[in-house]
């Protein structure tokens, strides 16, 4: 059961995405800023991150960068989710390694898709 | 020492010299100074130290004890006028091509060939003299060496003889050779002025070397040297006797008036000045020159009163010392001391007087006579070398037969008291615009006559040319025409004459130029001479009315100046004011050329070859008024121009404002649109995400729960809208209070009961203290507005307050006409840093990443703006983890 984590600091928008993931069947971790995030990742190296940009603490942007620039992290694939729509700022995004990038709001469909295709690409490796 | 090592000395030392001065000219023609030009400049100007200082301070000094000083104070008191007065001179004389003080005066004095010969005649007869006793002192020093320090010089050798004339004739062509190369008088002569500098610094070392041999090698310093004196010695030098202050006064006016006007000093100052500011230099460089060459004159007059025989004569003192103690050594660099200076002397003041005689004596009389008035570059150049020799001549010949019955000191006071006498018409020319030719004729004429009465005709007794009994009776046997005592007035005999010759000078100029008319001419070049400083250019200054062939005044100018230099001349004209119409008569050329023509003949000639060559309308006054009052115009517009140009940096700036100011608008709206449309963007995204869910699962146990988040983020999306709506209706005033009498506890209490739900759920513990007393109190406001205030404070406070054991306190006071209401939580606070920006419209927008905007930004803002619309306050206090306490400040209305 792959492990997916989500970070965000609007109680209703993890809920919504907490919902969807379960339904699907993953382990779904859940953190408010990028703080709680990183003891997440740490903890329980999570395959998946669905991650918010602008947080209390530790920014989306700052989380990106410390899975992907630890070589025993890198692997785990790392989906923006922002409100921040400008070309620069999912410019930055791909730059600090994000696998994908959807701006707020986006369609549910969407993401569940990607999410999927992106196990599925893992799984096709192994 | 036997003489024709002397001769040898001398010869060395003319060619060492000679060869310098040939070295720098060439050099500084080739734009390669050896070292800036301002040092030889600042060096040639103690050129006033000539054999008078060099052997005659010192003789002044064992008669007259400190009356020496005088001569070097009074060039010392001038120092602070330099930078006004010379170089207003070197100004007007540069812009005017005038290179002599009698082209100056006559200049300004409307160019007359009268006023030109007249001052010129003064001038040469006045310093000839003063130059020949500079012969006399290098013959004597001369003798003194060949025949011992006791040797009393016999002037009756024939010339052929005699070693000054061979002396003046070396000089002479060293004039010609590195002087007169050029037609042009205004070019400088570096080569001269080097060889002037090196005068300078040969004669200080000399003067100071005999000084430090007699003063620490004979004695042991200026201690000693008093107490070695007699009683009468060290009385002369006891302080300044009484009786003497007056001629102290006149003394210190004579030297002061001497450096600016003797011809070698107008020379090296004015005429070779190449850059204003090299003044500067010359002003701090030339009074530590003074001081340094007059510290040793007391102690070597001492030492020579106290040591030497007293058949010594003390102007030979100097060189005395040395040779008595056997030190021939010394005594030849002391001679070569006392060589530079009166060659230096003599170099300088020749070529000034020399110019002079050519350019303001004989070529203007000589161009009256002439019919066509044509006369070829080589006039003026040969009869200034011709002049040159004429000078040194005379001045011998004044030397073998009349010097050497006076002292050296008087004849230069003499030479100073002739040059006193222009003093007047200078600061006339340079101050005063009603000044005018007549004053000037009649100071001069009368100055002189009583000069040369009072001062001349009392020496001419002694060599048997005047008889005495016109000095002991008086002119025509009138005693109070006696030349000593004029109007039996009791002073000595300098004093005596300067007070007599000056006054009757400065009299006669003022009171004549104020009772008689000055011509139109006069009264522009007036103008132009006094307000040369506030003149941009100064041919639109000058007028001139009449009509002449311009070819021809080429013409004129390519005899004169050359071809190559007038081709020249007319390139920077054209340069300067554009090409030149041949067909008409343009003033401003006309003035031009003549100005460059004055360079080379003078001005009175310059005058008179142009006037040859035109037909000439007499000018009027009111062309000069209306020139005046068009270059006025021009330097008003000038003015408007630099004020109109300020006004516009200042509107530039302002612009640059009010565009930053613009642009910061600009950011702050892109802020809060950026600000607002995250904070829809939130809401948006979660009614978006739960749309899809129920929608993909109808069958969904939570959706209930779901349509009651969705339905929530709509409230919430309402709530930012109407809040941006209200903001900016409360930045744009389009918000009117609705006042009316409200009670503060009340409002507290309703905004209280409306979030009743709110507090309970969060389960908050709320402490109020408001005062019973203060409860009924009023204050005049919008109900509502205020309301919207404290519910705004409230949930701000609700939301921060802490998680566990959340407190809400509210006080209330009174405080003189005011009441204090306090919100205050137990949350995190506000940081330090922030608490200055709390209250600015989108602080909150601040940082995006770090932190996500919990509302608009604006709740603060809102509330501020209300508060302050109500004549209120409000402000926040706050400790990072500790809480934060907002307080409202509300005027009271009192019943």
């Amino acid at each position: 059961m792959k492990k997916v984590l989500i970070v965000d600091d609007e109680p209703n928008i993890l809920m919504s995405l907490d919902f969807l993931m379960r339904k699907e069947g993953y382990e779904v971790f859940i953190a408010r800023d990028g703080y709680e995030a990183i003891k997440i990742i740490d903890d329980d190296m999570p395959d998946i991150i669905v991650l918010d940009i602008m947080m209390p603490t530790v920014d989306g942007y700052e989380v990106c960068q410390y899975v992907k620039n630890d070589d025993k992290k890198k692997h785990i694939k790392v989906i923006f989710l922002s409100a921040k729509s400008k070309k620069e700022d999912i410019e930055k995004g791909y730059e600090m390694g994000a696998d994908f990038y959807m701006t707020k709001p986006f369609s549910t469909r969407d993401l569940m898709k990607e999410v999927k295709r992106m196990n599925q690409q893992e799984n096709m490796k192994n | 020492m036997s003489a024709w090592i002397i001769i040898v000395i001398s010869l060395s030392y003319l060619g060492v010299l000679f060869f310098l001065a040939h070295f720098i000219d060439k050099r500084s023609k080739a734009g390669k100074h050896l070292i800036q030009y301002k040092w030889i400049y600042a060096l040639s100007i103690p050129v006033y130290c000539t054999a008078w200082t060099f052997y005659g301070s010192v003789g002044k000094a064992v008669n007259d004890g400190w009356e020496f000083l005088t001569i070097y104070i009074g060039p010392l008191l001038t120092m602070p006028l330099w930078w006004l007065m010379v170089r207003k001179m070197v100004r007007i004389c540069e812009s005017q091509r005038i290179s002599t003080l009698p082209d100056l005066i006559s200049s300004r004095y409307g160019k007359s060939v009268l006023i030109s010969v007249l001052a010129s005649v003064f001038i040469i007869l006045g310093v000839i003299p003063y130059i020949s006793i500079q012969l006399k002192s290098i013959v004597s020093s001369y003798e003194i060496l060949v025949q011992g320090y006791d040797s009393q010089y016999d002037p009756t050798t024939l010339f052929f003889n005699d070693s000054a004339f061979y002396l003046a004739i070396i000089l002479a062509l060293f004039i010609i050779v590195f002087v007169f190369k050029s037609i042009e008088t205004t070019d400088k002569h570096y080569g001269m002025m080097g060889a002037i500098a090196i005068d300078s610094i040969v004669k200080l070392v000399a003067f100071i070397a005999v000084g430090i041999f007699v003063t620490y090698g004979l004695f042991n310093g200026f201690a000693d040297l008093f107490n070695q004196s007699s009683d009468t010695l060290r009385e002369t030098f006891q302080g300044i006797p009484q009786e003497k202050n007056i001629d102290w006064f006149f003394l210190l006016l004579l030297s002061m008036s001497a450096i600016l006007l003797l011809p070698r000093q107008f020379q090296v100052t004015v005429a070779e000045n190449a850059k204003e500011s090299d003044i500067k230099t010359a002003t701090w460089v030339f009074p530590i020159y003074l001081l340094l060459i007059n510290i040793f004159v007391v102690p070597i007059a001492l030492a020579g009163k106290i040591s030497l025989p007293s058949t010594v004569n003390p102007d030979s003192y100097v060189l005395a010392m040395p040779l008595f103690n056997g030190q021939e050594g010394l005594a030849a660099l002391t001679f070569l001391g006392g060589f530079s200076a009166a060659t230096g002397m003599i170099i300088v003041s020749t070529t000034a007087l020399s110019i002079v005689a050519s350019n303001n004596i004989f070529v203007p009389l000589f161009l009256k006579r002439l019919e066509n008035k044509r006369i070829l570059a080589s006039v003026p150049l040969r009869s200034r070398r011709l002049a040159v020799f004429v000078i040194l001549f005379v001045a011998y010949l004044y030397y073998r037969f009349i010097s050497d019955k006076f002292p050296i000191v008087s004849i230069g006071l003499i030479s100073f008291a002739a040059m006193i006498q222009f003093l007047p018409a200078v600061i006339g020319a340079l101050y005063w615009k009603d000044a005018n030719k007549k004053g000037v004729v009649a100071g001069l004429i009368g100055g002189f006559i009583i000069w040369s009465f009072t001062l001349v005709v009392p020496t001419m007794t002694e060599i048997g040319v005047v008889s005495q009994s016109l000095v002991d009776r008086g002119l025509l046997g009138l005693k109070i025409l006696r030349p000593t005592s004029l109007f039996g007035s009791q002073m000595s005999p300098i004093t005596h004459g300067t007070f007599w010759s000056i006054f009757i000078n400065a009299s006669l100029f003022y009171s004549i130029s104020i009772l008689t008319k000055q011509s139109a001419k006069e009264r522009n070049v007036a103008e132009l001479f006094v307000d040369i400083f506030k003149k941009s250019t100064e041919s639109e200054s000058l007028v001139w009315k009449g009509k002449l062939v311009q070819k021809e005044l080429v013409k004129l100018s390519e005899g004169i100046l050359g071809k190559q230099r007038t081709a020249q001349s007319i390139i920077s004209y054209e340069k300067r004011y554009g090409s030149l119409d041949t067909n008409e008569t343009d003033p401003r050329f006309v003035n031009y050329i003549e100005r460059m023509l004055s360079g080379a003949v003078g001005s009175a000639s310059s005058r008179l070859l142009i006037s040859s060559i035109a037909q000439e309308e007499e000018i009027e006054i009111t062309d000069v008024v209306q020139l005046l009052k068009e270059t006025n115009e021009v330097s008003t517009l000038n003015k408007q121009l630099t004020d109109k140009s300020k006004e516009l940096t200042q509107r530039t700036e302002q612009l640059e404002l009010a565009n930053d100011r613009l642009k910061n608008l600009d950011q702050e709206k892109d802020d809060f649109i950026s600000t607002v449309t995250h904070e829809l963007r939130t809401p948006l995204t979660s009614i978006k995400a739960f749309v899809e869910i129920i929608q993909d699962n109808p069958d969904l146990d939570e959706k209930d729960q779901f349509l009651s988040t969705i339905n929530d983020e709509i409230d919430r999306m309402t709530r930012l809208i109407n809040q941006v709506l209200d903001f900016e209706k409360l930045e744009s005033g389009a918000i009117t209070l609705e006042r009316t009498l409200v009670i503060p506890h009340q409002i507290v209490e309703d905004s209280l009961a409306s979030m009743e739900h709110m507090l309970k759920s969060k389960d908050i513990n709320l402490i109020k203290d408001f005062p019973s007393d203060l409860q009924p109190q009023q204050i005049i406001g919008d109900e509502d507005r205020l309301k919207q205030v404290f519910m705004n404070l409230l949930s701000n406070s609700v939301k921060h307050s802490k998680q566990t054991g959340p407190r809400i306190e509210i006080t209330a006071v009174r405080s003189n006409q005011e009441i204090e209401i306090s919100i205050s939580d137990n949350g995190h606070g506000i940081k330090k840093e922030n608490l200055n920006q709390i209250f600015d419209k989108f602080f909150q927008a601040r940082d995006q990443t770090r932190k996500k905007p919990k509302g608009t930004g604006l709740g603060l803002s809102i509330s501020k703006k209300i508060i302050e619309m109500h004549n209120g306050s409000i402000t926040v206090e706050s400790e990072w983890e500790m809480g934060s306490k907002f307080t409202v400040k509300l005027p009271l209305e009192l019943k």
